[in-house]
C-alpha cells in the first residue's frame, strides 16, 4: 500500500488554534481544507482539516475563478430588474442621469458580491459547507481563498458599493430611507445568522423585500426618478422570483438541512408538500407576469407571454412530478432544469424589452 | 445455545438469540428466529464483545449490547429481504418466503420492540435514545435505497448518505454504545467515534459491494446480485457514471458488465482508483483513532489497537 503524504488535523472548537485553522491564516503556505462530514449537528463542534501546501493548489483561470467566487450567476436576479427599469425608464422619456444610473448598477454589483461573499464566510464558521459541500461558492473548501480573505473582500465590495451608491445618495436625499430600511433588514438577517436561524422561514421574506420591492424603489429613487406602480410591480416579480430560486436551492438541500436541523419553508413541509410549494410559486409567478403584461406590454408580446409560460408551466410541472427522492438521480437535473427554466422566463422578459428599445429607435 | 453467566467476564458467545427471550405462544416465531440467527457471522456482535472487554464492561452490559445490535440487524435483515424480494438468505430461504411477508414484517418489528424492552429495563436512558436515533436512521435509510431501486444513474455521494444512514449508523452504534453504557458521555469522544463509525460504514460498504464484481471475493459472494436486483451499488456508481443504462439493467454476467464499461483493463484499472479513494477514508479513519486515544484512560488504550485492522477487515476482506 502506497504512503499517503496528506497531512490531517482534527481541532475542536475550545482548542486555542481553531479560529487560526477554520479562518485559514495559521499559515502562508498552506490551506487548511475542511473535510466533509456526513454526521451533522453532532454534539461538538470539531473539524478535520487537510492541510494542503499552497503551491499545490491550481485554481481555474482568473475570470472562471472569479465568476465562481462571485456566484456571477445570481446577479441575473438584480440585473434583469435593472433593465427592465432603465427600459422603462428610456420608454416613458424620463429624464435620467445616466453617469448616476451606471454608478448605482455598479454599486448594487458590489453590494451583492459581498453579500455572496459573506453568506460563504459565515456558511463556512457555521459548518454548513462541512456537511452540504455544494452550498456556496467553494472558494474556500477548493483552497482558493481562505475564510478571512473572503471575509476581508466582502468589506472590500461593501466599501466599494459604498462608494459607488454614495453618488445617489448626495444627489437625492430621499434615498436615506430606502437604505435605512435596507439596513434594518440586512441587519435582521445578519442577527438571524448569528443565532442560527439564518433557516427560518422569515429569511425568505426578508430577500423577497430585499431582491424586490425596496431594490426597485432604491434604484429607481437612487437616479431621481419617483416611485410608481409599475417599478413596484417589477419588484413584488424580481423579489418573488428570487425566493423561488432559494425554494429550489433549499430543496436541494432538503435532506442535509432536515439533518442538520436547519429549518425553512421546504425541509418544515417536507419533500412531497415542498413540490407542491415550488409549483404554487412558479404558478403565482406566471400569473404574476401575465398579470404585468397585461397591464403594461403591448398587446403581442401579452398574448405571446400568456401562450410560452404556459408552456414553460407544463414542462415545471413535469419537472417537478419526475422528482421522487432527494437521493435520486434525476434529483439534481431536475432542479437545475427548473432554475433553467427561470433563465428562460428572464431572457423572455429581457428580448421583450429589447424589442421595445428596437422599435423607438425605428421609430 | 450458550447464554452467558452472569458472572463470567468473557461470557459472551456470538449466538446471542436465545429462545427463552421471546414467548413461547407465538406460533412459528422461534422457528424464524432460529433460522435467522444461525449462520450469520456476528460481526458487530463480535465487535461489541471486542470493545467491551477492552472497556472492561461487565458480562450483563457485553451481553445486552451484543444482543441489542444483532438484534437489530437481523431485524432489518428481516425487512430488507421482503422489500427486494431476495429469496434467500445466508443461503437459506428467507423469512418471507418460507414463513409468509406478514410473519417477516412482525418478526422484524419484534426484534426492536424486543430491544426497547431490554434496553429500557437496563435504565441507560441516553442508550435508549440513541438506540431510537440509530433505528431511525436505519429505517430512513431503508426508505431511501428502496426509493433508488432501478435507478441506475445514481451517484457516489448520493449513496454516501444512503450508506451512512443503513449502513454506517450500526458501526457507530457499536462504537458509542459501549461508552454510553458506561456513562462516557463527553461530546469530544462521541463526535470522533461518530467519525470513525461512518469511515467504518463506508469502507464495509464499499468493500461489500467489491465482491458482488468478484473484487476480493474469498468468501464467495453471488455476483452482480445488487445490479440483478435494479440497484446500482457503490463501485457500480463510481465505474460506470456514463455506461449505456439500458445494458447495465439488462447485465447478467461479469463479462458482459466489462462489455459495458469498457473492457476488464479498464476494470481492472477502476478497481485501482477505487481502492486509491479509499485509502483516504483509511488514513482518516487512522487518523481519527489516534484522536480516540486522548479520551481513552491508560487502562483502555488496547482499545485502538483492537480498533486499528478494522479497516483491512472491513475493506481489504482480511482475516
Amino acid at each position: 500500500m502506497a504512503e499517503l503524504k496528506t497531512e490531517l488535523k482534527t481541532l475542536s472548537k475550545s482548542d486555542p488554534e481553531f479560529k487560526k485553522y477554520l479562518l485559514g491564516d495559521f499559515s502562508k503556505v498552506h490551506r487548511a481544507i475542511p473535510i466533509q462530514s456526513l454526521n451533522v449537528a453532532t454534539e461538538t463542534e470539531t473539524v478535520t482539516f487537510k492541510i494542503v501546501p499552497v503551491q499545490e493548489i491550481v485554481p481555474p483561470p482568473f475570470f472562471q475563478k472569479w465568476a465562481q467566487i462571485l456566484k456571477l450567476k445570481n446577479f441575473v436576479l438584480l440585473a434583469f430588474p435593472i433593465f427592465v427599469l432603465l427600459v422603462k425608464n428610456e420608454l416613458d422619456q424620463v429624464a435620467v442621469n445616466a453617469n448616476l444610473a451606471l454608478l448605482n448598477v455598479f454599486g448594487c454589483v458590489s453590494l451583492l458580491a459581498a453579500m455572496n461573499l459573506r453568506n460563504d464566510y459565515r456558511d463556512h464558521l457555521s459548518g454548513l459547507d462541512r456537511v452540504h459541500p455544494e452550498s456556496g461558492s467553494r472558494a474556500i473548501q477548493l483552497g482558493w481563498l481562505t475564510a478571512l480573505e473572503t471575509k476581508t473582500k466582502s468589506t472590500l465590495f461593501v466599501i466599494l458599493g459604498a462608494f459607488f451608491g454614495l453618488p445617489a445618495l448626495i444627489a437625492h436625499p430621499q434615498l436615506s430611507f430606502v437604505l435605512a430600511v435596507t439596513f434594518i433588514l440586512v441587519g435582521l438577517m445578519e442577527a438571524s445568522y448569528r443565532s442560527g436561524l439564518k433557516y427560518r422561514w422569515w429569511t425568505e421574506v426578508l430577500v423577497f423585500f430585499l431582491f424586490g420591492p425596496i431594490f426597485t424603489w432604491g434604484f429607481q429613487m437612487g437616479i431621481g426618478i419617483e416611485l410608481d406602480f409599475e417599478s413596484i410591480f417589477v419588484g413584488i416579480i424580481s423579489g418573488w422570483l428570487s425566493v423561488f430560486v432559494i425554494h429550489i436551492r433549499n430543496f436541494e438541500a432538503i435532506m442535509v438541512n432536515d439533518q442538520a436541523g436547519f429549518f425553512n419553508s421546504v425541509s418544515s413541509l417536507g419533500f412531497e408538500r415542498s413540490k407542491t410549494l415550488l409549483w404554487f410559486w412558479w404558478f403565482v409567478l406566471i400569473f404574476g407576469m401575465d398579470l404585468f403584461h397585461w397591464y403594461f406590454a403591448h398587446d403581442a408580446w401579452l398574448v405571446s407571454f400568456v401562450f410560452i409560460t404556459l408552456g414553460l408551466s407544463l414542462m415545471m410541472l413535469k419537472i417537478i412530478h419526475s422528482i421522487k427522492s432527494p437521493v435520486a438521480s434525476n434529483f439534481r437535473p431536475a432542479l437545475d432544469r427548473a432554475y433553467r427554466l427561470t433563465l428562460i422566463l428572464i431572457s423572455l422578459w429581457v428580448v421583450e424589452n429589447l424589442s421595445y428599445l428596437l422599435m423607438k429607435e425605428i421609430g | 445455545m450458550s447464554e452467558s453467566s452472569p458472572n463470567s467476564s468473557k461470557a459472551v458467545d456470538v449466538k446471542i438469540y436465545n429462545s427463552k427471550d421471546f414467548p413461547s405462544y407465538l406460533p412459528k416465531l422461534n422457528q424464524l428466529y432460529d433460522d435467522l440467527f444461525s449462520g450469520g457471522k456476528g460481526f458487530r456482535a463480535k465487535l461489541i464483545r471486542k470493545m467491551s472487554e477492552h472497556l472492561h464492561l461487565d458480562a450483563r452490559t457485553e451481553q445486552l449490547l451484543a444482543q441489542t445490535i444483532e438484534f437489530i440487524h437481523n431485524a432489518s435483515l428481516l425487512h430488507d429481504d421482503l422489500i427486494d424480494g431476495s429469496p434467500l438468505r445466508r443461503g437459506k430461504t428467507a423469512a418471507w418466503q418460507k414463513y409468509t411477508p406478514e410473519y417477516a414484517v412482525l418478526a422484524g418489528d419484534y426484534l426492536l420492540a424486543r430491544v426497547m424492552v431490554n434496553l429500557s429495563s437496563y435504565g441507560n436512558i441516553r442508550l435508549v435514545q440513541y438506540t431510537s436515533e440509530v433505528i431511525s436512521d436505519l429505517l430512513e435509510g431503508e426508505w431511501l435505497q428502496d426509493s433508488l431501486v432501478g435507478d441506475f444513474e445514481v451517484d457516489l455521494s448520493q449513496l454516501d448518505r444512503v450508506h451512512n444512514l443503513k449502513t454506517a449508523s450500526l458501526f457507530k452504534w457499536c462504537l458509542r454504545a459501549p461508552f454510553l453504557a458506561m456513562e462516557r458521555n463527553e461530546p469530544g469522544l462521541h463526535t470522533v467515534l461518530e467519525e470513525m463509525g461512518t469511515l467504518l460504514g463506508q469502507l464495509f460498504q464499499r468493500g461489500d459491494d467489491l465482491l458482488d464484481f468478484d473484487v476480493r471475493n474469498d468468501e464467495g459472494k453471488a455476483l452482480l446480485g445488487d445490479l440483478t436486483s435494479g440497484y446500482l451499488n457503490s463501485f457500480g456508481a463510481f465505474v460506470a457514471p456514463n455506461a449505456d443504462r439500458t445494458k447495465l439493467k439488462n447485465c447478467k454476467t461479469l463479462g458482459e458488465f466489462y462489455q459495458i464499461i469498457g473492457g476488464e483493463k479498464v476494470f481492472h484499472e477502476k478497481v485501482a482508483e477505487f481502492d486509491e479513494k479509499n485509502r483516504f477514508l483509511i488514513q482518516l479513519y487512522s487518523h481519527h483513532l489516534t484522536s480516540l486515544e486522548k479520551y481513552l484512560s491508560p487502562g483502555e488504550k488496547s482499545l485502538v489497537k483492537m480498533l486499528e485492522p478494522l479497516t483491512d477487515i472491513l475493506y481489504w476482506r482480511k482475516k
